[in-house]
């Protein structure tokens, strides 16, 4: 897994439990074109933060998910990557 | 349905008022034991002070004329001037309800004066029943260590030493302050210490009772969902926003609830898969 997608993961975890990594994964599967979710890369980090605020939202709180997803979006501009 | 005595509510809320039960009690019952000592000690102090202050205001000649009276003189002018004079000195002391002079010759205490308005003791009447410490006041000022009963009623009293005569006997003057003046102030502080407990236990109450009632409700939406989990009910959402432990378990729960919640959906699409 890249760097990335573990501090995606790592992030995901607190909101979603020990099922966000399959949850990550069926998001850039289905929503990114089939991308493995550890090939994630910054560029679709906007889109995944879009779905996975759609998605979360099925099984957490709208607010939470709303939350997460924002904390996935501001990765973009981050420079650990 | 859980029974009531079965219900953490009823546990924490009981638990709570019954320690806050015990230790207002507690401090009840030490406080005002203490303070009723305390103002039982203070209104024997003010007793020694008013009874010796009384004491040197009976002159020489006063001394003498008390050791005069005899059986049958209580209604003479001199006998009456000096009911006076010490009716004065009582009206400076409103405690004080009644002085009196005896002299005591070994055991044997007898009256020589006094100056009660009702029922007084006659010149030459023998003292049945006495306050111990009225002996203990040949030697100087003495006061009662606690109320005492005789055939007049319940008093404390402040006794002082006027004159050791030739025979050896003492005259000594006494005061007597009624006991229901004290206790109805140790009644009062009591009733005041009893209203402060009784209010704070209330408040106290009141306070946890919120307390218990707001985690208790927590608590029973944190069972409810993990009830419709367990009956396969994925459907439901942990609806308990706080900032302490319980906000804590709440946030776990609702983490163990979503992912339940995926690998469930996954199962489901996998076996729709499988299906076709």
């Amino acid at each position: 897994m890249s760097v990335l997608s573990e501090k995606i993961n790592a992030v995901a975890v607190n909101y979603l439990g020990p099922a966000a990594g399959v949850f990550m994964e069926r998001q850039t599967r289905f929503h990114l074109n089939g991308l493995k979710f550890e090939d994630v890369e910054k560029q679709h980090l906007t889109d995944l933060a879009k779905w996975v605020q759609v998605s979360a939202a099925l099984v957490i709180d709208k607010q939470k998910a709303k939350e997460l997803s924002d904390k996935i979006a501001v990765m973009t501009y981050t420079l650990f990557t | 349905m859980r029974k009531l005595y079965h219900s953490l509510e009823t546990k924490l809320i009981l638990s709570f008022v019954l320690l806050i039960v015990v230790i207002t009690l507690g401090t009840f019952l030490f406080t005002f034991s203490q303070t009723k000592n305390a103002l039982l000690d203070s209104t024997k102090d003010d007793m020694l002070q008013k009874i010796g202050l009384v004491s040197t205001q009976v002159s020489a000649e006063d001394i003498d004329k008390l050791l005069q009276f005899k059986p049958g003189d209580d209604q003479s002018p001199e006998y009456q001037a000096m009911i006076s004079k010490f009716v004065y000195m009582r009206s400076l002391s409103p405690d004080l309800i009644n002085f009196y002079a005896m002299v005591i010759d070994g055991n044997t205490i007898t009256f020589a004066f006094d100056d009660a308005e009702d029922d007084a003791a006659s010149i030459g009447q023998i003292y049945e029943n006495p306050d111990p410490e009225l002996f203990k006041s040949v030697s100087g000022l003495s006061v009662s260590k606690n109320f005492y009963t005789d055939e007049w009623g319940t008093f404390l009293s402040g006794y002082a030493p006027l004159k050791t005569l030739d025979n050896g006997a003492t005259l000594v003057i006494g005061a007597d302050m009624e006991a229901t003046s004290v206790i109805e102030r140790q009644n009062f502080i009591g009733e005041t210490i009893y209203f402060i407990m009784g209010g704070a236990i209330l408040i106290a109450a009141i306070i946890i009772g919120l307390f218990s009632v707001t985690i208790i409700r927590d608590i029973r939406k944190l069972s409810k969902t993990a009830n419709e989990i367990s009956k396969g009910n994925t459907n439901v959402s942990v609806d308990v926003v706080r900032k302490d432990e319980i906000g804590e378990l709440a946030e776990s729960f609702s983490r163990m609830v979503a992912s339940l919640k995926i690998m469930l959906g996954m199962h489901a699409e996998d076996t729709s898969d499988s299906r076709k």
